[in-house]
Parts: C-alpha cells; structure tokens; sequence
C-alpha cells in the first residue's frame, strides 16, 4: 500500500498527520511519500498510490497549497472518477469548492472546482462545533473550529454529492450534508485526527483500499475512546453549552 | 454620573466579597462593565504601564515584573485575571472615588485575543509578548491568525518586547515601532549566554550581566530573560537585586517532599500543544525513575472537549524509559491513553481513570524517586498536586 500525503509542512496543523501515521503503523508495509510544497505530487507521475492525504493549514498555507495543486486538477479529477482514493481534511474541503474569498485579509483565489459551492474567509467570526454523521458505514464524530463560511447551499444541492447525513452538529454548510464525495475523494472538514477518533472509519478505509480486515493498531484503545465520545455526542446534554 | 455609579459599584462589591472570604477577582469589575460599558476607557489609568501577552508564560512574566516593581507600588492582575472584566476590577480597587489613579505603575497580564478591546483604550509604554504558540484550537486557531490578529491592534506608540527565538511573535510591530528581543539567539537584544549553577547570564544593551537563576525549567529561563528586558526598557535601576529573591508563583510550579520521595508540581495549560509539551519534557528530561500523573481536561467544557490538540503535542517523549509509571486522569483519559499508545507509550506502565481521586490511588511507589504532577492550572489546580501528595503520606506513612 503506498499513500501520498500532500505538503505536511503546511497541511498538518491539528495533528493531522495522525490520519496517515495510524494506516501506517496499522499496515507496517505501507509506503508513506511526503510531497513538499515544490515537489510534484507522486499521484500525478504514477499510478500505484492507493491513497493522497491533505489535512488542514493556515491560511497563507491554503494558498501555496492551491498554487501547488491547481497544475494537476485535470490529473486528481480523472484519478477521483476513476474511483482512486484521495481523503482531504480540516479547511483542504475549502479548495475542492469553486472560490475562496477573504475579505479581512484582502484577497481570493479559485478553487478546484469539484463541487459548487464557495467559500469565504470570515477572520473575526470563528466557527466551532462538532458534528455526529453517518454514510456508508458506522457513525463518525469529529470537531469543527473554522473560519471558512460557505455560501448557503440548498440540502437538495448538496445532497447529490454529499459524504455523509448529519445527525447531530454543523455539517457542510448550515444544511444536513457532511462533507463532499465526487468518485474515490472524499473530503470533510472534520478536524484534526480524524481516522484515529473513528476506527471503523479507519478500518473501512483501509479495506476499501485493499488492506484486508486485520485489526488497525491499538485498535481496542481507540475503540473504547470512540465508543465514550459516540455516546457522549448522542447524549443531548453535549450540545447545550460551549466550550473553550 | 454613570461612570461613578459603576465605580461605587464595583468598589462595594469587593468590600462585600472581601466580607465574606469569597474569590472573584473579577466580579467586582463585570459589575462595573455591566452598569457602564465603557468604564475602562473612562477610568484613569497609572501613568506608566507594562502590558504582558503571548501564548504562554504570561501570568508568571506579570508576576515577576509586578514584584520587582513592588518597591514602586506597582499594581497587577495577578493571577490570570487578563479579561476586560479582571482589568476593570483592579483599576477600579485603586482609583479614588471621583475615578482618579493612585498608583502610578501598571503591570497588566492581557490576554492576546483581548488585544482589539484592551488597546482600544490603553497604550502601554512596554508590552511583552512572550510567544505565540499553538494555543486552543477555538479561541486562538493558530499562531500565524493571532500575529496577524495582533498586529491590527497593538498601538504604535508601544515598546515591544519579544522573544528572538519565536519566528512568529517576532516579527509583530508596525513600521518605526521600537522593538526589541530576548531569548538565546545570538541577535536578541537581551541574550541568555548561559544558565547554570543557580545563575542567568545575559548579554544586554549595557554589558554582560549576571542574575540569580530563578528556576531551571527552559520555559522559566526564557520568562526570567522577558522580564529582566522589560525592566531594563521600563528604566528600572538595579534589576538584578530587583530580582534577587523572587520565586515563580507556586500556582504553576512548587516543590514537595514525601520521605524520600520528591514531588513536583509543574502547571500544564491544557487545550495548549505547546505548554502541555513543554511540561512533558521538563518530566521526561529528569534522568531518574519517576511516575508522571496528568490532569489537564477542560472539565468545565461540558460540550465534547474538541481534543485534536492532543495530536499535536508531544506525547512522544513520554514513551521515555525513565517514565516508569503515566497516569492519566479526567473525562477525556481514554483520549490520552490512546493518543499515548500511538506516541509508543507501552500500554503497561499506563493507566487512567475519570476522576483525579480513582487516577490518585493508581499511583505506585516502587523503584521511582520522583513524582511529577502536570496539571491544569484553570481546572485543576495546586488542589490536584496537594491531594497527590496527600494521598503519596498516607501510602508511604509519613
């Protein structure tokens, strides 16, 4: 198995290198390849990569990233039609969509263009919430604390290429989609460690990728720690007050 | 008429908090804030004032300026009372009752994500800024938005003082600001030459200089070197007798001893990557055998504490073999346990537990000779080490 993580000087700021240290410690023959800002990604010179990571940056950090990638959009296009994987976390969700925009800052770029809808850097107005939702498979939990406001999207727009059902929390937008699926990509802007936090997710993933059905490391740990939060994110009292 | 009321206010509520034994430093301030919005804008300030922010060390920065200007009647927030509302008490307890000062020294801890309210209506002389780390994902996001956060609103008029070795706070200012830098890099103004055998020496503007070494902890050697630039910039004569004697707030560091067993404890601001790191090394980097129990949940945060900071903190250094114990404790120590084992903690010399008395009684006292207490300072508290050591008596029988 060999997985790309894209530009991890700049897309790892919420721990999220944590996603690919797991598949890797989970599957010691793993290849991991680090593209550095300035590399060109491996998924656009080959065609052995059965996964490409982004997770979250500043961003200053979205912009080089943008500028790094937009070169190969036609390339990660076809790879995601053709049903290769690609997982991208935290605010990378912010450049699958058509445009960024920050007022605050004074600028903005254009996105990938995958999926319709836009996205606008509010730098005095953070989002933090959580979100409990389900797709294909079990439940997955994960945090949210954002900056990105996206343009209000119509449950019926979204809902065509959506990755999961929000039950619980702040989905894509304000509606009841969680994250955005176009072929083998899929991307959400769950924070951080998300396949560690949910390791039925993490081991359908590795199974998509054809990594069997062994257990995942430290696999019952991160079970009982999964299995306290599902129950505390179903528990009503969760969502009455805020946090720090 | 408002302003006064509010200042009475505000004054009768400390009285009457004082009156019956009761904390809050703050309560008498949001009671001002609440009968006048604009109360501190209002009030009159000291003439000269020292400002302290940044990610971490602020509060022990504060102290140690604030103490060695005690001969000059300088008042403080102590203890992390940084909001507008801590801010509004303590100028308010010193202010006549007409809303004159009668002090004339300031030495203010603010909070960084205050700095739009805070300098709004007050231009300090110095302000410090100690770093600008990871800190809570929801308040702070990161350092780059709080630079960028910060420099729209720290007045020009300020003297900055900054940490050369922090690439990110260093570069805040506007420019013609004067500015000027501590740290160990041979470009700081203020430069740690060496800290060893009970002494700091730096490198200033006026010479070599030698201080006593207030606490051997790297993160204590830099927030020594922040308050002696600042005292120096402040015009302060005889800053190293000024600094001779005093100690770092017991509230983030203290010593105890239990037969012949040492237990330290070291405040870990948790939600911060960064602190909570630096506290897992300082235990880690002692070279015995030791037990390390951390309590450092947000335990008022009832929502789902987002916990992705603990995946971008340094856990790793606990797999250290030196660490023969780690206890966890609170409601996210399954959390811990399993970020810890992916950091190659062995799960055998973990355990856990929710609550700080169950996590207490999983300590063990064989073969080690030092207990390090990490904790929360907001949450936990010298409460927690107090009930370790307690609990270490009553298992040691001394």
């Amino acid at each position: 198995m060999i997985i790309e993580q894209l530009f991890p000087e700049v897309a790892n700021l919420y721990g999220d290198s944590f996603n690919v240290r797991l598949l890797a410690l989970s599957r010691p023959a793993a290849t991991v390849i680090e593209t550095k800002l300035g590399d060109t990604p491996a998924f656009a010179l080959r065609d052995d990569i059965d996964l490409v990571y982004l997770g979250s940056m500043t961003e200053n950090g979205q912009r080089q990233v943008m500028g790094a990638l937009a070169p190969y959009r036609e390339r990660l296009v076809a790879l995601a039609q053709a049903g290769k994987r690609f997982l991208f976390t935290g605010n990378a969700l912010d450049l699958v969509g058509e445009r960024v925009t920050n007022p605050d800052m004074g600028y903005e770029f254009a996105g990938l263009g995958l999926f319709p809808f836009t996205t606008m850097l509010r730098m005095y107005q953070r989002i933090n919430d959580k979100v409990l939702c389900v797709g294909d498979g079990e439940p997955v939990v994960g945090f949210k604390s954002t900056f990105s406001h996206r343009t209000p999207l119509a449950t019926a727009a979204s809902a065509n290429w959506s990755w999961a059902k929000v039950v619980r929390g702040l989905g894509l937008a304000t509606g009841l989609d969680e994250g955005a699926r176009l072929g083998g990509l899929t991307a959400s802007d769950i924070l951080g460690p998300l396949l560690p936090l949910n390791p039925p997710y993490a081991k359908a993933l590795l199974a998509d990728l054809g990594a069997g059905d062994a257990p995942l490391v430290h696999e019952q740990a991160l079970t009982r720690a999964y299995g306290a939060r599902l129950a505390e994110f179903r528990d009503p009292r969760c969502w009455e007050s805020g946090g720090h | 008429m408002r302003f006064l009321i509010a200042l009475w206010a505000a004054k009768l509520a400390a009285r009457v908090l004082r009156l019956l034994g009761r904390g809050g430093t703050h309560v008498p301030g949001r009671v001002a804030l609440a009968i006048c919005p604009d109360f501190l804008r209002r009030i009159d300030k000291p003439a000269r004032v020292i400002a302290v922010t940044g990610s971490n060390g602020k509060t022990t920065v504060t102290n140690l300026i604030a103490d060695a200007l005690a001969p000059e009647g300088a008042i403080s927030n102590r203890q992390g009372a940084n909001l507008d509302a801590g801010l509004a008490a303590l100028l308010a307890s010193t202010a006549t009752l007409t809303g004159g000062q009668r002090v004339d020294i300031g030495v203010f801890e603010v909070d960084e994500r205050s700095s739009e309210r805070v300098y709004s209506w007050l231009t300090p002389e110095i302000i410090v800024v100690t770093n600008l780390t990871k800190d809570s994902i929801r308040r702070n996001a990161h350092p780059e938005y709080m630079r960028w956060f910060m420099d729209q609103a720290l007045p020009a008029g300020s003297t900055l003082v900054l940490n050369a070795d922090d690439p990110v706070s260093l570069q805040l200012g506007s420019a013609g600001q004067r500015r000027v830098s501590y740290g160990l890099k041979a470009t700081a103004d203020y430069q740690v030459l060496r800290s060893e055998a009970g002494q700091v020496t730096l490198s200033e503007p006026a010479g070599e200089r030698v201080y006593p070494l207030l606490n051997d902890n790297v993160a204590n050697v830099y927030n020594e070197a922040a308050a002696i630039a600042a005292l120096s910039e402040f015009g302060a004569d005889n800053v190293a007798d000024r600094i001779t004697g005093l100690t770092i707030d017991t509230t983030r560091y203290s010593e105890h001893h239990v037969g012949q067993l040492s237990v330290i404890g070291q405040a870990a601001k948790g939600l911060n990557p960064m602190a909570v790191s630096g506290a897992f090394r300082y235990a880690a980097s002692w070279p015995g055998r030791k037990a390390v129990i951390v309590a450092i949940d947000d335990i008022f945060d009832n929502s789902g504490e987002n916990i992705c900071w603990q995946y971008d903190t340094d856990y790793e250094v606990l797999a250290d073999a030196g660490v023969t114990q780690l206890v966890f404790a609170g409601p996210r120590h399954l959390d811990h346990v399993a970020r810890a084992l992916l950091a190659g903690v062995p799960g055998e010399k973990m355990s856990s537990a929710p609550s700080t008395a169950q996590a207490i009684a999983l300590l063990r006292t064989d073969g080690i000779e030092r207990v390090y207490v990490l904790y929360d300072v907001v949450c936990y508290s010298t409460t927690f080490v107090a009930e370790v050591v307690s609990e270490l008596r009553r298992k040691l029988g001394s």
